[in-house]
């Protein structure tokens, strides 16, 4: 099926049933639709036909019953009222019933969902420390890859939960300040520009949402979760290795050890919070980074650098 | 500033032990009055982790300069003294009490 809008490739329909379809999209109308992504539960209210269907097909396995008492987020998404709205129609996401982002063009309302909860996520999970990285799990250790915007994080995040790895999440490590843990937090991953047809070319079995074009990060396109990660996402992991990805074109693939002192340090810069959490944090931080082997990983090919990454975790004991 | 070895010993503020971490190296410094995390690399984590065993001398720290694995350092007394002065900087060491003097 091709996409309605711009006829670009194939997003994959939901597979949740229609009955279960038209649940959503009354919850979703009415009191909100609860979605438990990880350690927090969502409640979710928005009456744009976009934002219903990538929810049905993002979040199939994570939605609970409408009436669930308690939720960290309620959040709404609609379209913005008055007159200018109906030439250009713009999407507004509302915390708390409080909108604290501009409105963003309607066709970008999924994407302004996602960016909304990071944003919710941020503000107020401070009983993690939480790390701007993609994490993923192989055998109970948890791999860490903090990394600024365009370093390759997330197309190696969506080729590693396709290949063997337990996706924990795209966007957050999210620390347990008393274990040391990471806690999973299984979203659907975002995808950018050049990464969403490397991503399909290779795995042609991933489960890909709609594309939207033109927004500030380029073409956006998200990833599914895979149906162990959200079925899985109570198991908390042990962190082994933190890996700072840098993509450049044409570059040899390699991992490079980096002392641990620079890790902690580039860590804490990656943290939404280190510094809210003071004292707590450095532990948190430095506990992690003691536990962790901690490279830098150059890289330009996903297969070869795929290939480091394995071979780092069958080293293991 | 003068650092000179009639001046009081060299004190390194009290931290809490878990607010330090060796790996190889590198000494990392967490100072809880104001949220900085620092990275004191080779000799520099050497000379604090010296200062926080017990305060001393300049011309102490001098001498275990020349007296350890350190021959690569050409002017020991520029070094430590630069290493004082960045110390200061960080807030790492106590205040002597001639400086407010």
């Amino acid at each position: 099926m091709n996409c309605v809008v711009c006829n670009c490739w194939n997003p994959t329909p939901s597979t949740v049933s229609r009955p279960a379809q038209q649940a959503l999209r009354h919850a979703l109308g009415g009191t909100g639709a609860v979605i438990e992504i990880g350690p927090f539960l969502v409640r979710l209210r928005s009456r744009l036909e976009s934002v219903a269907s990538a929810v049905a097909l993002h979040y199939e396995g994570q939605l609970l019953a409408p009436d669930t008492p308690f939720c960290d987020f309620h959040v709404r998404l609609d379209r913005t009222r008055g007159i200018r709205s109906r030439w250009r129609p713009l999407a507004r996401f509302y915390l708390d019933e409080t909108s604290p982002f501009k409105p963003l063009p309607l066709s970008q309302a999924y994407p302004l969902f996602e960016w909304g909860l990071n944003w919710c996520i941020a503000q107020h999970g401070h009983r993690f420390l939480m790390i701007h990285a993609a994490v993923l799990e192989r055998d109970g250790h948890a791999l860490i890859m903090p990394g600024a915007p365009g370093a390759g994080k997330s197309t190696l995040c969506a080729a590693l939960s396709l290949s063997g790895w337990r996706l924990l999440s795209d966007e957050f490590a999210l620390v347990e300040l008393a274990t040391g843990r990471v806690t999973p937090l299984p979203r659907p991953v975002s995808l950018k520009n050049a990464a969403i047809d490397i991503i399909a070319g290779h795995f042609p079995s991933a489960t890909l949402g709609t594309r939207t074009h033109d927004t500030t990060k380029g073409t956006v396109c998200h990833l599914k979760p895979p149906a162990d990660s959200v079925e899985r996402a109570a198991e908390t992991a042990a962190p082994a290795w933190v890996v700072f990805p840098r993509f450049e074109t044409g570059t040899t693939d390699r991992l490079v050890a980096l002392p641990r002192g620079q890790a902690l340090l580039r860590l804490a810069d990656s943290a939404f919070n280190y510094s809210i959490l003071g004292a707590r944090g450095f532990e948190t931080a430095a506990n992690l980074i003691d536990q962790s082997e901690c490279f830098e990983l150059s890289y330009g090919n996903l297969d070869a650098s795929l290939g480091l990454l394995n071979e780092l975790s069958a080293s293991r004991p | 500033m003068f650092l000179g070895p009639q001046h009081h010993p060299l004190r390194i503020i009290p931290l809490p032990a878990a607010h330090l971490r060796q790996w190889d190296e590198e000494l990392v410094v967490y100072d809880q009055r104001c949220g900085e995390t620092h990275l004191l690399p080779g000799v520099v984590g050497e000379i604090f982790t010296l200062l926080q065993t017990s305060p001393r001398q300049m011309d102490e720290l001098i001498a275990h300069l020349q007296a350890g694995q350190h021959q690569d350092i050409e002017d020991p007394e520029s070094f430590i003294q630069q290493v004082i002065v960045e110390l200061r900087r960080l807030q790492l060491l106590e205040s002597d009490p001639l400086d407010s003097e």
